[in-house]
């Protein structure tokens, strides 16, 4: 049974199981590497991508669940970016600008879900306060967003350097 | 510099049919490696072991002066990509952008040893500097020849050697030819020697500026190839089944349900589901009925101290010095206390993956994460009974493994093995978060009795630790041994003290039960709880204890923690970090606790200070924290760690693993602790093993003490050791309780505080 779906802006019939979570068929079928596996338990964050109803964890949730709505990865972050400004093109989002710029990744491994959930949060607050920050991953989510790394306190940066990029 | 791997992957085997591209190549090398490889080569065969004493194996100059540098060490996340490479620019005198490093591929990269314990930077990265200088020197003496003007005329810049007017560069100079080393490169136990004498560090240009790291791009693109990325043509997904109990077999291996789009795989106790996707192998392992039989050789969560406390263990003796039992017995004061820190998980957030690709004429190539390729290459080779020429192990970016993938090289890779063994295909086994938790190699439970002997004046004249340590040198990987597979008797692993004495007492007695593997006597399987390096291992725990124990003597003499810490240093770099973290806390010296101290009413705060040396780096730590002691609730608010690691390659790099080691610490010291019932463990998932999160996070400074003269020393680990005494004096300064046993969780300190 044939699924639509629209990832990264572009419509996309996929054909996995309806019972897949959509995070196999970003990855399995549509070969998005972005969102990663992390727990398959909705406990930390690393499958994260964002939907019509704003940040979403992948790993349980069927791909039935999404039928219909946009996708997005952080594959797609510049595309957006560009679509919402109206220019041509854009070769990073300016939240990746300041992920590169606070030299935030480590591993690196979390990271896809770091970023996500900051559009997510600076969609709706364009100046979060650092209590704001923490809380969007922290408590604000089926679980907070986990880094075994210890990369929190370059994220809470990088999330005020990409509110000013977008400002 | 770049960070993507050579294009086209060019190895030895692609340098003989690539054009543009020279192998810097010592004398002896095209004889002995040319035919060997081309034969290789003809024969699709593997290659033979890069020999560490080539030019050849370390690095190429393209025809355009790009350099490629392989290293048997690879990336966990930390930097050391960014930082190898500035010092090779340096000591080449190129420009860091034409540097690219290819890391742990088996075929093309020396054997450097395991990337852990910091050593990438104090021990590859010196060794890579000499040899860089190495190759600078040939390369001067090639133009030499070509310009006709004595080297000792002759610059280097951007990788253009000039005199006057007269100049060519690197890639001029070796497009067409084979270089010939000046001084044959030689490697013995007392190092690696060579004919060049490296830059002093008063001409660097490159090492000791905070570069970007050359990975971060990519990383966030998303663009890095993490292993659980990878995919191979005609790859089956693979998830493992694994035993009920840690010592429990198979009894009995039912089918799956009808419909399923996988299939069973059963070696033994090795039972997998596979299948083209990788959600039906996921639903398939899910729905498989087996049998396993029970086993309960665990002594659970709450006995394992007293459990650990009775088994025989061979006694090491890491310092014994005048007589402890009659300065103890004479002291005017005595203080005695226990310290216990729990099994621990290394946690990596992206669950163990990897590849194997056993093909039909005997060769065999892995993917794998692992922090020591040419180790899993070798093990591999032993689990197959072929030889390691047999074996490429290719390294990708993985999750950070922090000592998890070190001695038990990959547990995943090593089923993937047998399984595609068994069905002629690429296999990629992928854990489940359930599968990490409980059969990663944890970190070591341990114990600590303390005592101390005070004189009149508050001096300590008696000093001991006896150590009860649970192992951290596990080498097991799962593969063979579930698929039952005859494997030579791996090292019995023991516990272990690890690290320095901080403070000389005139009477000393420090002590390490070596404690085998709970469960492994009564196991079928070579291990119990498997417990292995967890980012400074051994150090982590002998140093809470004593630290803590330090503050408590001072407590019961008076002192301020600081002052009474600087009396009995001798040694200027501990006193220099001691005092440059205390400086920049803006230290309140004073005795512990505070007078305010409280166990009742609303929040109280206190301070806490601890030092280490690690790896030949000085750390030392000042915690502030917030205690609520009626909900049990520790906020860490500002931590300030100073660290003395001789000379700095990339500061910001240093920065941001003190940092890491601050945040992953304060995570394992509030709420980190493995628990287990008498089967298997029970903290299989991230809500009954918390980690700490964004929003207990602490504002963190940090001072790098320059020392630019001394030779580079660990940034991993040392500041994991000052974290968590300094935390339980910070807490005890608040409230006049001393935590002994981690983790400091909610419930702990409300009791404690009850």
């Amino acid at each position: 049974m044939a699924i639509e779906l629209v990832v990264n802006g572009e419509k996309t019939t996929v054909t996995s199981s309806p019972d897949t979570p959509l995070l196999y068929v970003l990855r399995g079928e549509l070969g998005l590497s972005g969102p990663k596996f992390g727990c398959g338990l909705e406990q930390c964050g690393a499958c994260s991508v964002l939907s019509d109803a704003g940040a979403r964890r992948t790993c349980v949730k069927p791909v039935s669940a999404f039928e219909g709505q946009n996708i997005t990865t952080v594959e797609g972050l510049p595309a957006l970016w560009a679509k919402e400004q109206d220019i041509p093109e854009a070769d990073l989002h300016p939240i990746q600008q300041a992920w590169i710029e606070e030299q935030v990744p480590q591993c690196g491994y979390c990271q896809n879900g770091m970023m996500i959930t900051t559009a997510n949060l600076l969609a709706g607050n364009p100046n979060p306060t650092v209590d704001e920050i923490k809380t969007a991953f922290s408590t604000s989510g089926p679980s907070a967003h986990l880094c075994r790394c210890g990369t929190y306190d370059q994220i809470i940066k990088a999330v005020q350097r990409a509110a000013e990029l977008m400002a | 510099m770049r960070s993507q791997q050579e294009p086209g992957k060019l190895s030895r085997r692609g340098l003989l049919k690539a054009g543009g591209a020279l192998v810097v190549m010592s004398a002896a090398v095209p004889v002995a490696l040319r035919p060997s490889v081309a034969e290789a080569a003809a024969a699709g065969a593997p290659f033979p072991t890069p020999a560490l004493t080539d030019l050849a194996t370390w690095l190429t100059v393209h025809a355009d002066g790009d350099i490629t540098w392989r290293t048997g060490h690879v990336e966990l996340g930390q930097g050391n990509r960014t930082a190898l490479a500035q010092m090779v620019a340096e000591e080449l005198d190129v420009s860091f952008d034409t540097v690219t490093l290819v890391m742990g591929d088996t075929d093309v990269t020396p054997d450097q040893g395991v990337t852990a314990a910091s050593s990438t930077i104090a021990r590859a990265g010196q060794q890579a500097r000499l040899i860089a200088a190495e190759a600078r020197a040939t390369l001067l003496s090639l133009a030499s020849d070509r310009l006709h003007v004595p080297v000792s005329r002759l610059r280097v810049d951007n990788g253009v050697v000039s005199s006057g007017r007269k100049r060519v560069s690197y890639g001029q100079l070796v497009h067409g030819k084979a270089l010939t080393a000046v001084t044959p490169i030689v490697i013995d136990s007392q190092g690696t020697h060579v004919g060049a004498t490296p830059k002093p560090y008063t001409e660097y240009k490159l090492v000791g500026r905070s570069v970007p790291r050359v990975d971060i791009a990519d990383k966030v693109r998303q663009k890095t190839g993490f292993v659980h990325d990878i995919r191979v043509p005609g790859m089956l997904h693979a998830r493992v089944v694994h035993p009920k109990g840690i010592g429990s077999t198979v009894v009995s291996v039912g089918s799956l349900p009808p419909g399923s789009n996988a299939q069973v795989v059963r070696l033994n106790n090795l039972v997998a589901v596979v299948a083209e996707q990788e959600w039906d192998a996921i639903k398939g392992a899910a729905a498989l009925p087996v049998t396993w039989s029970d086993w309960n050789g665990l002594p659970t969560t709450e006995g394992w101290p007293a459990a650990m406390r009775a088994i025989p263990s061979k006694i090491m003796t890491q310092a014994s010095k005048g007589d402890f039992d009659s300065a103890f017995a004479a002291a005017s004061s005595t203080l005695q206390a226990t310290y216990q820190t729990p099994f621990e998980n290394h946690g990596m957030i992206g669950p163990s993956c990897g590849i194997a690709d056993v093909r039909p004429d005997g060769s065999v190539t892995v993917w794998s994460s692992t922090q020591y390729p040419q180790g899993l290459r070798n093990g591999i080779a032993t689990m197959l009974g072929i030889s390691a020429e047999q074996v490429e192990v290719v390294w990708a970016d993985g999750s950070g493994p922090y000592g998890r993938l070190s001695a038990n090289y990959d547990d995943a890779a090593s089923e993937a093995v047998f399984l595609s063994q068994q069905l002629g295909r690429p296999v990629r086994v992928q854990w489940s978060r359930e599968d990490e938790h409980i059969w990663e190699p944890h970190g070591p439970g341990t114990l600590h009795d303390m005592s101390a002997g005070l004189d009149e004046s508050g001096n300590v004249v008696a000093w001991k630790h006896d150590a009860f340590m649970a192992p951290n040198n596990d080498s097991t990987m799962l593969g063979p041994i579930l698929a039952g597979v005859a494997m030579p008797a791996p090292r019995k692993p023991v516990g272990s003290w690890t690290g320095p004495d901080l403070y000389q007492f005139p009477n000393m007695l420090e002590l390490a039960h070596q404690i085998p593997e709970l469960g492994a006597d009564t196991s079928p399987y070579p291990f119990g709880i498997r417990t292995t390096f967890l980012r400074s291992p051994g150090q982590y725990q002998i140093t809470f204890a004593q630290e803590a124990f330090v503050d408590e003597i001072a407590a019961k003499a008076g002192q301020d923690p600081l002052r009474f810490r600087l009396r009995l240093l001798t040694d200027t770099r501990a006193i220099a970090v001691l005092k440059a973290a205390a400086r920049r806390a803006g230290w309140e010296p004073r005795p512990s606790p505070r007078k305010e101290a409280s166990t009742s009413g609303g929040t109280v705060t206190g301070q806490g200070i601890a030092f280490v040396v690690r790896d030949g780096t000085y750390a030392a730590a000042v915690v502030k924290a917030e205690v609520t002691p009626a909900t049990g609730k520790i906020l860490l608010t500002e931590v300030t760690v100073a660290q003395d690691q001789g000379q700095i390659i990339n500061p910001r790099a240093i920065e941001r693993q003190i940092s890491s080691c601050v945040i992953q610490t304060a995570s394992r010291v509030l709420h980190e602790e493995v628990t287990f019932d008498t089967s298997n463990i029970t903290s299989a998932d991230w809500s009954s093993y918390p980690l700490l999160r964004m929003d207990e996070t602490p504002t963190i400074s940090t001072v790098l003490v320059p020392n630019p003269g001394t030779p580079p020393t660990g940034v991993g680990e040392p500041a994991v050791n000052v974290i968590p005494s300094a935390i339980s004096s910070a807490v005890f300064d608040a409230t006049g309780v001393r935590l002994r046993t981690m983790p400091f969780t909610p419930e702990a300190v409300m009791a404690a505080m009850a």
